[in-house]
């Protein structure tokens, strides 16, 4: 396969991933065809509700879906000229945590209690780096460093931190091995607000001294607005709008992505009721092969939209919005 | 959907298969009358010699093994008795005389300690000590010695039935006493002067002695010592080397030491026993009646091994209250007595406790027909079943449409036996009330005549007369005899029997049981003892225990036993 | 930590002297008398039974017994037994190294082949081996010791002559019991380890783990494992404990002369010291015991090592970081 500059700038390019899940013998479409590219050094915003399916991206891409429950994955992923899909297990693993690591969504339960943390840390180094224990322990307290938490505190366990400090425990964990690409999956939602500054602060200082690519999950538009530069938006396990920070937040053109700006509530303004979106999130047991997901809910629902699916229409230069009716409503700034 | 229907068929089998085993298992349970074992006869006494025409050793062999069949005990030299206590005891500690057959008089007994017996007069007798006994630690043995020895069994021995023969014991001088009784009666100075729980020892090392010395590293006067005891587990027996009766001709089967090494691993379990036989670990045990079909076919011993049956000194019998003041109904009724007695089987209840002809014999007395006095004219009508009469007697006895009444029994005895038993008074009319305790509770309420209606126990004695007197003299009992009976006939029978020995006052004896329908007597069973086929002659003693020492090895023998 | 060892064994004796003064009033109310099943069937006068009595010191009030057996204790006197006369205290420590072997080679038969099975139970949950193995593990559980203990003798000896049918001694007479005691307590370590890993790998803790690249066998053995351990602990020393006093039916089959089998012919014969001494000594191990597996739990999980060290640093430890911890608890994202 011949390398075009293209590819080589887009250093992971997931391509029509699809992956389900069996959950008591039903099927669970938890990623529909999903496709989006991350350029080298950047970051990308992977936007949308609680259980549209980005966590399952993050890990599908990584290859750590649980086993149990898995019923199928399949599409192609990308990354430095390899699919990882198709790779063999054994190769699988020397991606992880060294090329590729991920930052996991709850602090508390992410850390093995029963580990100090240093030795967390050091696992990976020592694996990774061909390092022998000793050295390992001496890079692993100098990134507990690098993340904030004091050398002495290193032989202490999970549970003698706080959520803050066990987070930066896990980031630290995660950049141990300096990897090209982090994938942060809601990294600050389980912290309260003036930790997350700090932990996004530090992830994205980190970021710009070691030139490592993320993919930044998260459900908060105010997280997305300082920290990336792309944006794809999912819902229902498929991307419905994908473009430059920008292009989402000057000219949002999905009707959901409007209602997601139209939700946030404005400081200046003196409302009675905030503006959700109506309806429920769709049910993930159904695969929407002939319609469009968002159909039950959108104010601006047309008949095509419950009989053809929509396709992917390129609005502007790397603007893409899946939708009957794209383009023909313009979206309003976002505040 | 598919799982929980999987499962559910699952555990329908589980439950199916559960219904079958327990089914098999309790069709097994039921006493089989009418399929009895083939008619295998072991004769008493007799050896069934496995492999015949082996030549006899001439010198002492190594060492045997022999598995005991309890953990339990000690070999102090007054200790209260305990089963595997009896089976060894006689290797290691002497007594006076040695009596040589169940029952045998003192004319016959065998001289140990003593040189010479002389009968004095019906309470007296005269013993005359060998002059030059010394144990193994070199302590000398005086008439002194024995006094005391008898005194000590007596109380810390707890050996009351010595205790009570014996008036006194008279110091002559240093080698001769004087044993006097405290009444006349057949047989009781032979169980004075060869009682099988007699130990003889020196005073002065007895008083001196550690606990440990007491238990493990003895002074004997036996011809065997301890040579290790590891408590529950093992014990081993080694020859005295400089055993004090040079003369060989003075030994007899006492003082033999046909074997240097005698170990005596406990075995509790018994199947685990007759296991032990066949699989070569050790030289001789006995074994339960269940086991016989590993060793014994169509009449004959298998090839390897050598097989002893004894038995004929205890039966299982019946005994009803008769205890008027314990507000017992059997007691104040001879015809509901009767009743009871004609309403068992007791061939049957003998079948039902996996029994028959090879092994066991059928009671016509509370005495076995192998006792000395048994006559066997009582053969002809003794209880003879008959459940119509017991129905007849129950009415005349005043309850025409039944009575409940209290049936005690121990744990150790066969569930079946007591099914039948049950089932044969149920049959008249007669509802029982199942009591069965463990043994020591057994023990305690043997004795309370407010507990119990109807008794099963093992009772015997070295004679019938001996055993007459152990079951109805009313000096061992606080309340009456055996059962609470108060008749002064009775005693009176009993005494006039131990006094004379003659055959016409035993018959009056059992005349008199008969008459007043106290309980009869069931059935008695054999001891099976299996060896391997180098054992040629198993001598016992008076009480059916192997004299291991005494026994006639082949001069080829090799023992079985592993030593470790 | 010692302090905690310390204030553990301190609190044993109060326990210790509860159980010991229960036993005593227990064995003092249950029918049956030790006197009559001593003199057995001999026919003996009151005179005797009574003077038995009083030599046995079985004839004094309740009370006068109790002062007399507890000061007996505590100077480590467990009297002597009323059927042999010996010192139950040196008959218990003579007897304790068997059973002690036989619990502490049953528990490592146990272990080493059962937690194994179960991890490998966990890793195929649902699948065909998973289910073969918990089906076989249940037929173990359910077959009676007494049974197999004797099938294995005729097995063992008679047929094939390998192993010896009873007795102590070397290492060959330990085989068959020990299989015999452990085999039906197999299924229990293996399900109890099946469940717990099952619960430990669908932790956050074991993505993180594999996030990093390790192998498959480290995150089972490095990472899940250890959290796993402390229900398995659990079961082990309880386990062990039972086995120290509760071998009685293989001691009866393999004629092995250990606690148990003291306990329960004394009971039957109504040895008041041997069964007061005997509950005591399983007692107090199955004390240390219950220590010994709490220290383990410390070992295992450093949570709960510093629950043991106290206070004091826990709130050094809540000063500095402002914040209060919770117990993990596992959660999905999808």
């Amino acid at each position: 396969m011949a390398e075009t500059t293209l590819e080589k700038k887009t250093f992971l390019s997931v391509e029509n991933l699809l992956v389900q899940y069996k959950l008591s013998g039903e099927t669970v479409y938890a990623v529909n065809n999903v496709s989006f590219t991350v350029a080298k050094g950047t970051t990308l915003g992977l936007v949308g509700e609680t259980g549209a399916g980005k966590t399952t991206i993050a890990k599908a891409i990584l290859r750590i879906l649980p086993d149990h429950s898995l019923k199928g994955i399949s599409g192609s992923v990308v990354f430095d000229g390899k699919d990882l899909l198709k790779l063999p297990e054994t190769e699988m693993r020397s991606y992880r945590g060294k090329n590729i690591s991920m930052i996991f969504q709850d602090p508390m339960t992410a850390l093995n209690p029963v580990k100090t943390v240093v030795d967390q840390i050091a696992e990976g180094i020592a694996l990774h780096q061909n390092m022998n224990k000793a050295n390992a322990r001496i890079k692993a307290i100098e990134m507990l460093e690098t993340v904030g938490i004091s050398a002495d505190r290193a032989d202490e366990y999970p549970h003698q931190f706080s959520g803050g400090m066990k987070q930066r425990v896990v980031i630290a964990i995660a950049l141990a091995c300096n990897p090209d690409l982090l994938i942060a999956d809601e990294p600050t939602t389980a912290l309260d607000v003036t930790i997350q500054a700090q932990v996004l602060d530090l992830i994205s200082s980190l970021q710009q001294k070691l030139g490592t690519s993320m993919i930044l999950i998260t459900h908060d538009l105010g997280v997305v607005a300082g920290t990336c530069d792309a944006v794809a938006v999912v819902y229902a396990g498929e991307i419905i709008e994908y473009g430059s920070k920008e292009d989402i937040f000057d000219h949002p053109m999905h009707p959901y992505t409007v209602g997601l700006f139209g939700a946030l509530p404005d400081l200046k303004k003196n409302v009675n009721r905030l503006s959700p979106i109506v309806g429920l999130p769709p049910d993930p047991t159904v695969a929407y092969t002939d319609s469009c997901p968002f159909a039950e809910r959108c104010p601006h629902v047309a008949p095509q939209c419950r009989e053809k699916k929509p396709h992917n229409a390129e609005v502007s230069q790397g603007h893409f919005v899946r939708c009957h009716l794209a383009g023909e409503i313009a979206g309003k700034a976002a505040p | 959907m598919r799982k929980s229907v999987s499962k559910k068929i699952m555990a329908l089998l589980l439950a199916a298969m559960l219904l079958i085993t327990l089914g098999a298992c309790g069709s097994s349970e039921e006493p089989t009358e009418g399929d009895t074992q083939p008619q295998e006869t072991l004769s008493l006494g007799e050896q069934n010699i496995g492999a015949e025409g082996d030549a006899a050793a001439s010198e002492q062999i190594e060492y045997v093994s022999y598995a005991l069949n309890s953990a339990s005990f000690d070999l102090k030299p007054f200790s209260s008795p305990a089963s595997g206590r009896a089976q060894t005891f006689q290797y290691v500690w002497p007594r006076l005389v040695y009596l040589t057959s169940y029952g045998g008089s003192l004319e016959e007994a065998e001289m140990w300690l003593a040189k010479s017996v002389t009968r004095v007069d019906d309470v007296t007798c005269d013993v005359e000590l060998y002059d030059y006994i010394y144990d193994n630690k070199g302590n000398h043995i005086t008439a002194e010695d024995v006094k005391w020895s008898y005194e000590m069994v007596a109380t810390v021995g707890q050996s009351v039935e010595v205790g009570n023969l014996l008036k006194e014991i008279q110091i002559l001088d240093d080698y001769n006493l004087r044993f006097i009784l405290n009444s006349p009666g057949t047989g009781k100075m032979e169980t004075v002067l060869g009682f099988h729980r007699m130990a003889i020892c020196d005073k002065d090392w007895y008083e001196n002695a550690t606990e440990e010395e007491l238990l493990s590293d003895i002074a004997t006067a036996a011809p065997y010592y301890i040579k290790e005891f590891v408590s529950g587990s093992l014990v081993v027996f080694e020859a005295v080397e400089d055993y004090w009766q040079k003369d060989e001709s003075l030994r007899g089967i006492s003082g033999s030491q046909n074997v240097k090494t005698i170990y005596c691993p406990v075995i509790a379990e018994p199947s685990v026993r007759a296991i032990s036989v066949e699989n070569k670990e050790v030289d001789f045990t006995d074994i339960q009646i269940s086991d016989l079909g590993t060793f014994y076919e169509n009449g004959a011993v298998k090839d390897g091994y050598n097989m002893l049956a004894v038995g004929g000194t205890t039966a299982l019998d019946l005994f009803l209250n008769m205890d008027e003041e314990s507000g017992s109904p059997v007691a104040t009724n001879l015809k509901l007595r009767q009743a009871i007695l004609y309403a068992i089987d007791a061939e049957s209840c003998r079948i039902a406790a996996g029994l028959d002809d090879s092994c066991s014999w059928l009671c016509y007395d509370f005495g076995t027909v192998q006792m000395a006095g048994f006559n066997e004219a009582w053969k002809e009508d003794y209880w003879t079943y008959d459940p119509d009469k017991a129905k007849a007697l129950l009415e005349e006895a005043g309850y025409p449409d039944g009575i409940t009444l209290r049936f005690m029994y121990t744990s150790n005895m066969s569930s079946g036996m007591v099914a039948v038993l049950t089932e044969n008074l149920e049959a008249v009319g007669i509802h029982v009330e199942v009591m069965g305790y463990d043994q020591a509770l057994y023990n305690t309420y043997k004795y309370d005549s407010s507990v119990w209606d109807i008794i099963i126990d093992n009772k015997g004695g070295y004679s019938l007369i001996d055993n007459y007197n152990n079951l109805f003299s009313p000096g061992g009992y606080t309340n009456g005899g055996v059962n609470f009976c108060k008749d002064q006939t009775l005693y009176d029978l009993v005494d006039k029997g131990m006094l004379t020995g003659a055959q016409e006052d035993y018959d009056a004896i059992h005349d008199r049981t008969v008459e007043l329908a106290m309980g009869r007597g069931l059935y008695a069973s054999a001891t099976i003892y299996v060896s391997q086929d180098g054992i040629l002659d198993m001598i016992t003693n008076h009480y059916m225990y192997p004299m291991v020492n005494a026994w006639t090895y082949a001069e080829d023998f090799v023992s079985n036993y592993k030593i470790n | 930590m010692i302090k905690y060892i310390a204030k553990r064994l301190l609190q044993m004796i109060p326990v210790l002297i509860c159980v010991a003064i229960l036993i005593f009033t227990l064995m003092f109310f249950v029918p049956g008398d030790p006197v009559q099943i001593m003199l057995g069937d001999y026919t003996s006068t009151p005179e005797q039974i009574a003077e038995t009595r009083a030599r046995l010191g079985i004839d004094k009030p309740y009370w006068e017994q109790l002062v007399i057996y507890l000061n007996g204790i505590v100077h480590l006197d467990f009297g002597e037994s009323f059927i042999l006369g010996n010192d139950v205290g040196e008959e218990l420590l003579e007897r304790f190294p068997r059973s002690l072997t036989l619990a502490l080679s049953s528990l490592g038969f146990i272990v080493i082949l059962g937690v194994p099975l179960g991890v490998l139970c966990a890793l195929n949950a649902g699948k065909l081996l998973d289910k073969i193995l918990m089906v076989l593990t249940l037929i173990l559980n359910s077959m009676p010791t007494f049974w197999l203990g004797l099938l294995m003798i005729l097995l063992f000896s008679v047929r094939l002559n390998w192993l010896p049918s009873n007795g102590i001694g070397g290492v060959e007479y330990y085989v068959m019991p020990i299989i015999a005691a452990s085999v039906g307590s197999l299924a229990n370590i293996t399900r109890q380890t099946r469940s717990s890993m099952l619960e430990v790998i669908r932790s956050d803790y074991v993505t993180t783990a594999r996030s990093k690249g390790l192998s498959e066998r480290k995150i089972t053995y490095g990472h899940a494992l250890p959290n796993a351990l402390i229900p398995i602990i659990t079961i082990c020393g309880s386990y062990f404990g039972f086995m120290i006093g509760g071998t009685t039916v293989i001691e009866t089959v393999f004629s092995i002369p250990g606690i148990g089998s003291y306990l329960v012919n004394s009971i039957n014969s109504r040895d008041y010291p041997v069964v007061r001494g005997s509950i005591l000594f399983i007692a107090f191990s199955f004390s240390v015991i219950m220590l010994v597996v709490d220290l383990l739990y410390a070992f295992a999980d450093p949570r709960i090592k510093a629950s043991y060290a106290g206070n004091k640093r826990k709130k050094k430890e809540t000063a500095e970081t402002g914040a209060d911890e919770q117990p993990a608890a596992g959660k999905e994202g999808t």
